[in-house]
């Protein structure tokens, strides 16, 4: 394994918020290829947010290039990871039945054999961490979660092919020699609290945008970590005592700057 | 109760040999890629909800054979056809009250132990990095978290290479298959089983 320091980096999926912050924190000191399902200049343009106050992503211009790839086709795939250090993927599709297959598990297929087929040595991979789907093992009545914990996504579709997508991941890490960091997240939010959110608790798992990028450059640069295939949860620690972030500071040396305590604190 | 088990991949040569077997005793709906009406089989499209529905309606259980013996197609699309099939079917079936999954898997899913290794089917599948290894472990996946969930019970049997000299004879296979269908299960035990299925070699007699 080695740490992807400086070079190209390919992003999937990064016309959404989280893609939003990575091309941020990324930008300065790597050149990204940013690839979407729609084309970034349409998103930007339109402002197409997830959300109110979600992030959109920022335009660039050369050495750093925009492309539109569909995940589910495999020579786009390939070749956008074609002469790159290291990939990110951010893809997800949630409600729809059909694109949950084949964005979620199909385009992970896609994305990890990619790399292995063109060299590319480190790749970034993304999923949900749930725990309130409904059923008895979904670890929502738990405390002390930890990062390596087998997912129980139940008969959840988004949490089902993310699920499965991992574990596609995971089975090409360990037989080749990829080294796949893959990033578990729950709940996202700007980092600017507003004053009538001051004080009106917090839930669990919550990390914000701007931190999430960060973490994608720590991500590259960890020169070694103990398993081919390593999952981190990525979120601030609350003392709801539901959920260990040690794992992300101990390895990564990520840890988020966003810790909510002025929503979580009753205001003084 | 209803008589009716579904089987899919009845097209190919397990799901066709298991559907003869289990007529003796069943009334079989069975269904495949393509029909054919010689053995009474038709075309069902795994991944379409309305047409799954309908093939489950009324059936007491599924024998799931098309992981183990999928049709030919690329990567992706085999992926997807055995992953959100199988979504699709067990869902539906859960829905419609079928009481069991009978899901037939592929034992080579854990022929990448070494051979001396006394591998039971506790142990941790080890699929290669193509879809056509990923395909039936993806579908015991599915099943397993479904079936954590309490809605349906799932027995899943990994068959090694019908009629090989280290696979499962089909007499074995039928058998087994016949036993899953029987079994008595209570819904305060494990919705999720798995075991092996196999007449002789190095996986025979061990933890089956």
């Amino acid at each position: 394994m080695s740490a992807v320091e400086s070079g190209k980096v390919v992003i999937f999926g990064a016309g959404g918020p989280v893609g939003a912050a990575a091309i941020a924190s990324l930008k300065q000191e790597y050149v990204i290829r940013c690839t979407d399902a729609t084309a970034i200049e349409e998103i930007v343009a339109e402002e197409r947010r997830q959300s109110q106050r979600a992030p959109l992503p920022e335009l660039l211009s050369a050495p750093h290039e925009n492309r539109v790839v569909d995940v589910t086709d495999y020579d786009q795939v390939r070749a956008a990871c074609e002469g790159m250090d290291a990939a990110i993927n951010l893809t997800v599709v949630r409600p729809h039945y059909e694109k949950a297959f084949t964005v979620n598990l199909v385009g992970a297929y896609n994305v990890a054999k990619a790399c292995v087929e063109t060299g590319v040595c480190r790749l970034i991979h993304t999923g949900p961490f749930h725990t309130a789907l409904g059923h008895n093992a979904d670890y929502w009545h738990d405390h002390g979660l930890v990062d390596d914990i087998p997912l129980h996504p139940g008969d959840d579709l988004y949490a089902l092919t993310k699920y499965l997508g991992g574990e596609v991941t995971r089975v090409f890490a360990e037989e080749h020699d990829l080294d796949v960091v893959t990033y578990l997240y729950c709940g996202f939010r700007p980092r600017e609290i507003l004053p009538e959110e001051r004080g009106q608790g917090v839930h669990p798992f919550l990390v914000s945008w701007e931190d999430t990028g960060e973490a994608f450059v720590n991500g590259l640069r960890v020169p070694d970590t103990p398993n081919a295939y390593e999952v981190f949860f990525i979120a601030a620690p609350t003392p709801d005592g539901k959920h260990s972030f040690a794992k992300a500071k101990r390895l990564l040396g990520w840890e988020a700057t966003d810790t909510w305590e002025e929503l979580y604190k009753r205001p003084s | 109760m209803s008589n009716r088990v579904v089987v899919t991949g009845a097209d190919r040569a397990l799901g066709a040999m298991l559907c003869r077997e289990l007529a003796r005793d069943y009334e079989i709906v069975a269904c495949g890629v393509a029909d054919d009406t010689a053995i009474g089989c038709r075309a069902v499209d795994l991944r379409s909800q309305d047409s799954v529905e309908q093939l489950v309606a009324g059936a007491h259980a599924v024998v799931h054979t098309q992981p183990y013996d999928p049709p030919k197609a690329t990567e992706q699309e085999l992926l997807h056809l055995i992953t959100r099939g199988t979504y699709v079917l067990i869902n539906a079936a859960a829905e419609a009250q079928v009481q069991r999954i009978v899901l037939i898997s592929q034992l080579a899913v854990m022929e990448r132990y070494p051979d001396h290794f006394v591998v039971d089917p506790s142990w941790r599948p080890l699929p290669a990095a193509t879809a056509v290894s990923l395909a039936p472990y993806l579908a015991e996946l599915t099943c397993r978290e479904i079936a954590r969930t309490g809605k349906i019970q799932v027995i899943c049997q990994r068959l090694g290479a019908l009629g090989a000299e280290d696979g499962t004879s089909e007499q074995d296979a039928a058998t087994e298959v016949r036993r899953a269908l029987a079994r008595e299960m209570t819904r305060l035990e494990h919705q999720w089983r798995v075991s092996h299925v196999v007449s002789s070699g190095c996986f025979s007699g061990v933890g089956t």
